[in-house]
């Protein structure tokens, strides 16, 4: 995790079910618009669906199924990953904000500890913000898709 | 700033001289077949000149070197006996693949030596001391007449083809788009004329002129044509020629280069475009009239500017060839294995993106072979087999599709081996593994986490092989088999299409959603109230969980599916039509899912699932993606 200390790092930051997560800025391709989505039969229960961008299929993961139990409303944000992902994007129901800032993990406790693709945690503005991995996230739902086949 | 002058070059040097290396390396190829045309050597020297040219004027003075010497060897076999070329094509061989490993060296950014170069160059001299020339007063090369030679496509045509499209009063643009969609099916349309459309009532004003090429007789296009459009609706002559300008195929146009990735985004935005197409389509009242006329000859200029850039990217398969036959080399003389490589069928043609996919997945495949089923010389000759393995990787086009085998004469799998490690792994429970035939059992080698080994090492044993050649050849949309034979051999197929074309599928519709279904895999349509004996019936809306409100009471129709074993009849609500598909691979987290092969994007822009025949039909759900966390893996020996 020593990459993760010293420089400064542009980070997304959103908000789901009370708590306060980030994604490094490098691994969002962008934000976009989202087209009407396709559900897949035998997909885990995060993934919604496909999607149609730019005449790519991509699979829409809705990240509050898998952090926190949020309601499905309001306009939603859709994140296009970056290569390796590329053909994935994740969405949330929350506005997001890019900060700059030194990341500078802490240990977390009890049921912190087992959040689901959580890289580290560090504390910004007063509160515990969870670094999210998201190809730790796809590589979860991955396994989930294997068991059900 | 010579570097930087040489950087802006390197890209090209190195495509360039790999098309050279590949084309030389072919003829050694043909020699060792005795397959080769009479005097194939002026045309290797040309390849071995232009890359050190090309190589001396970015001073890589290694592959200068070797080049040389090469050339050197190359100029006296032209005048020697076969004996002397055959001795010599070993050494011939090796020092190609050295250049080839520098041309590498220099694209992962390292510089272009080798440590055999100097050896490979001196047993280079040491072979032209030792060959008997016949011709010893053969003037130097450079003043020798040039040879041209010029490859016209065997048997292809030009013709000027004229279209009466103004007969009977007229036809509409839309019965013109039906019309020149067959007439592309008979004959590649070269230059195609563009209809004039009456702005009032959108019919086609006149007549049409296209310039089309056919391998087919004059007599045999006229007769097609005449069933098309009637023996007055066409006429057919032979393309005219200006006085004093060559055909295309007796003067060839100049060549020019251009970067993969611009041609990719070509047709990236031309795939675009028709999404683009559809949607508009979908949002036009449905009433017929000219706009809609127009769209659709939008479309069918869209459909040849695509099959034109999908054209463009296909290469031969032998431009991989040297990096394989290097890498079986090098891993044969790691495991201190014999191996005689073989590739036949490297001629053919396929798509850039295709090949680029499949060439992990092939290395995968011979190292496999290499590695658990090409036995040691001292093994081999205990068995009774000879010192020296054969390993061939033999491709053929079949319709649309290529198919590529890897045939080893190892010591083979044994099935029953297999269906114990499977059921140890906790992938297949152990009642369904026993009824598993011979066949479903090889195929377990492909699941994640099986490996032969009791250990992993650098090579191999971590049973994610074939786990990879599977994963990406159903992500091309293709499948693979296996067969073997115990000491005898294991032979393996991969089926892909040739290119990311639109495939024909079937709409299929079920509990509401739209799946469709490749035509190729669908035999028959039964009636499901009488299925033939020993047919399975495999319901859709079950195997996938479906439970929407049906279009149907009860389902009176099933598709049997080719290749499924046993046999088997996907059960449906009704099928809904058909539709030109271009499936794009579904990725993590849903590439597991064995159901479907891909997902695309449908004529009115909305995505539709596309089942894998094989995946939707197999009775036995292997659980996937169990490859453990740690890389350790459950150790077993199938072979002995």
């Amino acid at each position: 995790m020593t990459h993760l200390m010293g420089r400064p790092e542009r980070l997304l930051l959103f908000d789901i079910a009370s708590r306060r997560y980030a994604v490094r800025e490098g691994v969002v391709a962008g934000l976009v618009e989202c087209g009407p989505v396709r559900p897949v039969p035998g997909a885990p229960a995060a993934v919604i669906g496909l999607t149609d961008w730019r005449g790519h299929v991509m699979t829409l993961i809705d990240l509050h199924r898998i952090l926190g139990g949020a309601p499905e409303q309001g306009r939603p944000c859709i994140m296009r990953l970056a290569a390796p992902l590329e053909r994935t994007a994740f969405r949330i129901h929350t506005s997001l904000r890019l900060v700059e800032m030194r990341v500078a993990p802490v240990e977390a406790a009890g049921a912190e500890r087992a959040a689901p693709g959580v890289e580290c945690r560090f504390e910004h503005e007063g509160r515990l913000v969870c670094l999210l991995d998201p190809q730790a996230i796809v590589r979860r739902l991955s396994t989930e898709t294997g068991e059900r086949c | 700033m010579l570097k930087m002058d040489m950087s802006r070059y390197l890209d090209l040097f190195l495509a360039e001289s790999r098309e050279h290396l590949a084309a030389a390396h072919a003829i050694c190829v043909e020699l060792a077949r005795h397959a080769a045309e009479a005097d194939p050597w002026p045309r290797f020297m040309r390849h071995a000149h232009s890359i050190k040219g090309m190589a001396a004027s970015m001073r890589f003075t290694s592959i200068v070197t070797l080049t040389h010497a090469v050339e050197d060897l190359a100029e006296l076999l032209a005048r020697a006996g076969v004996d002397d070329a055959q001795r010599c094509l070993p050494l011939l061989d090796e020092s190609l693949l050295c250049l080839g490993s520098m041309l590498d060296a220099l694209e992962r950014g390292d510089e272009a030596t080798n440590p055999r170069v100097e050896s490979l160059a001196t047993a280079l001299r040491k072979g032209c001391e030792s060959v008997v020339t016949h011709e010893p007063t053969l003037p130097p090369p450079s003043h020798r007449p040039r040879q041209v030679s010029v490859e016209p496509r065997a048997g292809l045509r030009r013709w000027m083809l004229l279209l009466h499209l103004d007969r009977d009063g007229g036809r509409s643009a839309s019965e013109t788009v039906a019309i020149l969609s067959e007439v592309g099916r008979l004959a590649r349309v070269v230059v195609p004329g563009t209809p004039a459309l009456d702005p009032r009532t959108g019919g086609v004003l006149g007549g049409l002129r296209l310039i089309v090429a056919s391998e087919r007789p004059g007599e045999v296009l006229r007769e097609e044509l005449s069933s098309l459009l009637g023996p007055q609706g066409f006429m057919l002559e032979p393309e005219p020629t200006t006085p004093g300008r060559k055909s295309p195929e007796e003067d060839p146009p100049p060549w020019i280069r251009i970067r993969a990735d611009k041609l990719d985004a070509l047709v990236e935005g031309l795939l675009e475009l028709k999404h683009e197409h559809g949607r508009l389509k979908a949002a036009l009242p449905r009433t017929r009239g000219a706009v809609h006329d127009h769209l659709a000859l939008a479309e069918l200029r869209r459909r040849e500017l695509y099959g034109a850039a999908m054209e463009m990217r296909l290469v031969p398969f032998d431009s991989v060839a040297q990096r394989l036959r290097e890498a079986v080399r090098e891993l044969a003389d790691e495991l201190g294995k014999r191996v005689s490589f073989e590739i036949n069928g490297g001629e053919l043609q396929m798509d850039r993106a295709i090949l680029d996919a499949l060439l992990d997945p092939l290395l995968h495949a011979l190292k496999n072979s290499l590695d658990h089923g090409i036995e040691t010389p001292a093994e081999r000759r205990r068995s009774g087999k000879p010192a020296c393995a054969s390993l061939r990787l033999g491709l053929r086009r079949e319709g649309e599709r290529v198919r590529i085998c890897v045939v080893d004469d190892g010591r083979g799998m044994r099935p029953e081996l297999l269906r114990q490690a499977a059921v140890k792994r906790g992938v297949v429970p152990a009642g369904q593994a026993e009824a598993l035939s011979d066949e479903q059992a090889l195929m377990l080698t492909t699941l994640p986490g099986l490996t032969t080994r009791p250990s992993a090492d650098h090579i191999s044993g971590r049973g994610i092989g074939l786990d990879v050649v599977r994963q990406v050849v159903e992500s091309l949309g293709g499948f693979v088999e296996i067969r073997s034979e115990r000491d005898r051999g294991c032979t393996l197929f991969l089926s892909v299409p040739l290119s990311r074309a639109l495939i024909r599928t079937l709409l299929v519709r079920c509990t509401g959603q739209d799946f469709a279904l490749p035509i190729e895999a669908v035999v028959k349509t039964i009636d499901v109230e009488q299925p033939p004996s020993g047919l399975r019936l495999v319901h859709l809306d079950r195997r996938l969980g479906l439970d929407g409100p049906r279009s149907v009471a009860v389902p009176r129709s099933a598709l049997v599916l080719a290749g499924s074993k046993p046999s088997a009849a996907l059960v449906v609500d009704e099928v809904a039509g058909r539709q030109d598909l271009l499936v794009q691979p579904l990725h993590a987290p849903l590439a597991n899912l064995r159901a479907y092969s891909g997902a695309a994007l449908g004529e009115d822009g909305s995505i539709v699932l596309v089942l894998d025949p094989v995946g939707v039909a197999s009775e036995v759900r292997f659980r996937r993606g169990a490859v453990p966390a740690s890389g350790e893996s459950v150790a077993w020996e199938p072979h002995r």
